[in-house]
């Protein structure tokens, strides 16, 4: 593998700074070999990005899920337990896009699921009580109604609006008429 | 999904919007509804629609994020509360705050104008959408706290009856109102009702208000009017810097109200003198028998002296009994720039140790104590001690002593002051001893930095350590939005 491509997995970066220019192999114990070549498909394709920055807290853009390019879509188009293994691996090779690629994929899986279909999906066993249950869903009773078609509807609206705005520079003057008031 | 540690399943869970993680998620098994409930101790989280861009470092413009989820929805901010960091306490807050805070119109804090939402039309949608549910959507439910501080900022007004719809429709407990805003603006027409009655019709279940006194015509009649006309008020801020005798406002108040008055804060900007609560201690009868919160105090203010030495030196009368506040669990303390100390106390040490006993004294239930730095030369000339492992000196032992007690008299630098603030937290009952640096969230980052760095983190890395040796006492630093 070029040295490009393992740059990308921040495991592997400080293990080869570590051997240095040596043949030597580097072990990687808890990645299987058909899982470590997903990876390296997905670190080839990627090899030319920036890498990220280190982690800044205040960043919110890391936590949308919704911003997956198609490469990456098809890529992670996997079965569940692959795609856990791929997480897995991103995370004991400290890869951040694939590891975000990874979380992102499972937030879409299970956004507007019902708690039944995510344990179906992810075969898990649901250890509450009945009666705990009926507790916790009264609980976020208030957040579990469905998003119905007007809200969107009232964003549309919102958004059109907007580049109205934008459009009759309506909020240009608005800005400075603010501006020159402060 | 069995084998996916918790740290990477929290990082799952908390991409998902609000309805899903507060709903679904939380019914799946036990351990994820440990993990929305906070209890794995990594999901502070807070639901913040009004960070902007240029505001807090947000690269989403948030209220086009808004726009095309559908009214309200903005879930991509989800960001870490305050205090401290991954532990349950935090946490359990986090999922308390994980409600919305709608500012309307927050236009300072917006540069970008297209991104600005047109108010009226933002509540327009919001109660169109009410009018056809009938069901308090989940987002409005979510409504916290609802900030007209900047109503009229030279950007029109809402209608009055859309504000109240509004309003109605998300029903916060919180309402902050800066009254200098609403009483006082030449863009606020005239029939503009914004006198308590009114807002007490518009909504009844305010808990809580800001009081802003800027304005001349300020006095200390909205507050009363304002517990007058609000039945569930309960919680008073303050901002005092136009406002003289405030112990006369609070003693003006009638009994019935004065009782209910849970929570008394006032704010202090650094430009503006100190003034203090502590009076409110020193009065023949509790005044506000009721208080649970009360901020800001100054720590070192000459009269935490005098507050217990009166009673130790006369017989005790009606006048110098000291009444303790058993309520109180939570004080603010101001550790104000020396400059604008009014009373510079010659000996910072003693004060030190008064205010531990007077604390100790007055309020025997004080649960958690926030210090809030505002002294710039706080702890920067501190230096770690290379021995630092002596052991926490005794409880009432407050005046330290070492070999860095010579230089140490007039500076928070050196270990002997570690010492003293040691035993000071030793005395006093508070468990939970918070430190942060500014209220306000514009200056959270370089606040943030100042407490990870230089001389002020080092000694409260070192009072951590030290304190870790006292039974269920614990630090936490935090940048604290206010209150």
């Amino acid at each position: 593998v070029d040295k490009e491509v393992a740059d990308r997995s921040v495991l592997l970066k400080n293990m080869l700074e570590d051997v240095g220019e040596s043949d030597k192999p580097i072990p990687l114990p808890n990645v299987t070999g058909k899982v470590l070549k997903k990876v390296i498909t997905y670190c080839e394709h990627h090899r030319n990005d920036p890498l990220p920055q280190p982690d800044d807290d205040l960043d919110d853009t890391k936590r949308r899920s919704d911003d997956i390019d198609d490469w990456d879509a098809d890529f992670i188009k996997v079965d569940n337990d692959q795609l856990f293994e791929l997480i897995l691996a991103a995370n004991y090779m400290d890869i951040k896009p694939l590891l975000d690629l990874g979380c992102k994929t499972v937030a879409n899986m299970i956004k507007g699921k019902t708690p039944e279909q995510i344990r179906e999906m992810f075969n898990i066993e649901n250890d509450f009580t009945p009666e705990e249950e009926e507790q916790i869903r009264k609980e976020n009773e208030y957040v579990s109604l469905p998003l119905d078609d007007s809200m969107m509807l009232g964003g549309i609206a919102c958004l059109l609006y907007y580049s109205l705005c934008i459009a009759n520079q309506s909020g240009c003057q608005h800005y400075h008429r603010w501006a020159s008031e402060s | 999904m069995d084998t996916i540690p918790a740290e990477l399943l929290v990082q799952i869970l908390r991409r998902l919007p609000p309805r899903d993680f507060y709903g679904a998620a939380a019914i799946v098994c036990r351990r994820w509804s440990s993990i929305v409930r906070g209890e794995t101790g990594t999901v502070p989280i807070q639901i913040d629609i009004r960070a902007g861009p240029g505001f807090r470092g947000h690269g989403v413009p948030p209220w086009t994020e808004l726009a095309k989820a559908g009214p309200l929805m903005m879930y991509e901010t989800f960001q870490p509360v305050g205090v401290g960091s991954g532990n349950s306490e935090t946490v359990l807050k986090g999922y308390a705050a994980a409600k919305m805070e709608v500012v309307l119109p927050a236009s300072k804090i917006f540069l970008v104008p297209p991104l600005v939402p047109d108010v009226e039309m933002l509540i327009k949608t919001v109660v169109e959408e009410q009018g056809e549910s009938k069901v308090p959507t989940a987002i409005l439910f979510l409504v916290k706290s609802v900030d007209l501080s900047a109503l009229g900022d030279g950007r029109g007004l809402p209608s009055q009856d859309s504000i109240g719809n509004f309003l109605r429709a998300a029903n916060p407990s919180k309402l902050v109102l800066n009254t200098d805003r609403i009483f006082n603006n030449p863009q606020i027409p005239q029939s503009y009702d914004g006198t308590f009655p009114h807002i007490a019709s518009v909504f009844p279940s305010v808990q809580s208000i800001f009081v802003s006194p800027r304005g001349p015509e300020f006095s200390s009649e909205y507050t009363s009017d304002a517990l007058e006309a609000l039945p569930n008020l309960q919680s008073l801020k303050l901002d005092p810097s136009g406002l003289r005798g405030t112990m006369d406002m609070i003693l003006a108040f009638p009994p019935q109200h004065r009782h209910r008055i849970k929570s008394f804060i006032s704010y202090f900007g650094s430009d503006f003198p100190p003034w203090t609560l502590l009076d409110l201690f020193r009065t023949p009868l509790p005044v506000l028998p009721q208080l649970v919160e009360c901020g800001e105090v100054d720590l070192y203010d000459r009269r935490w002296h005098t507050i217990l030495s009166s009673r130790n030196t006369l017989p005790p009368t009606q006048t110098n009994v000291v009444f303790p506040y058993p309520n109180i669990h939570t004080l603010r303390v101001r550790i104000s720039p020396r400059v604008s100390r009014p009373t510079p106390p010659q000996r910072p040490i003693e004060t030190l140790k008064a205010f531990a006993e007077a604390v100790a004294e007055l309020f025997p239930s004080l649960q958690h104590i926030h210090f809030r730095i505002q002294d710039p030369s706080f702890g920067v000339k501190y230096v770690s001690s290379p021995s630092g492992a002596a052991p926490a000196p005794a409880p009432g032992n407050v005046t330290g002593s070492g070999p860095n007690e010579s230089r140490s008299r007039s500076d928070h630098s050196s270990v002997g002051e570690l010492d003293r603030w040691v035993a000071m937290i030793a005395t006093i009952p508070a468990r939970r001893i918070y430190f942060s640096m500014m209220p306000t969230g514009h200056m959270r980052r370089s606040a943030a930095l100042r407490l990870r760095n230089g001389g002020l983190a080092m000694f409260i890395k070192d009072l951590k350590e030290r304190c870790a040796r006292l039974q269920g006492k614990r630090i936490y630093t935090g940048h604290v939005a206010w209150p």
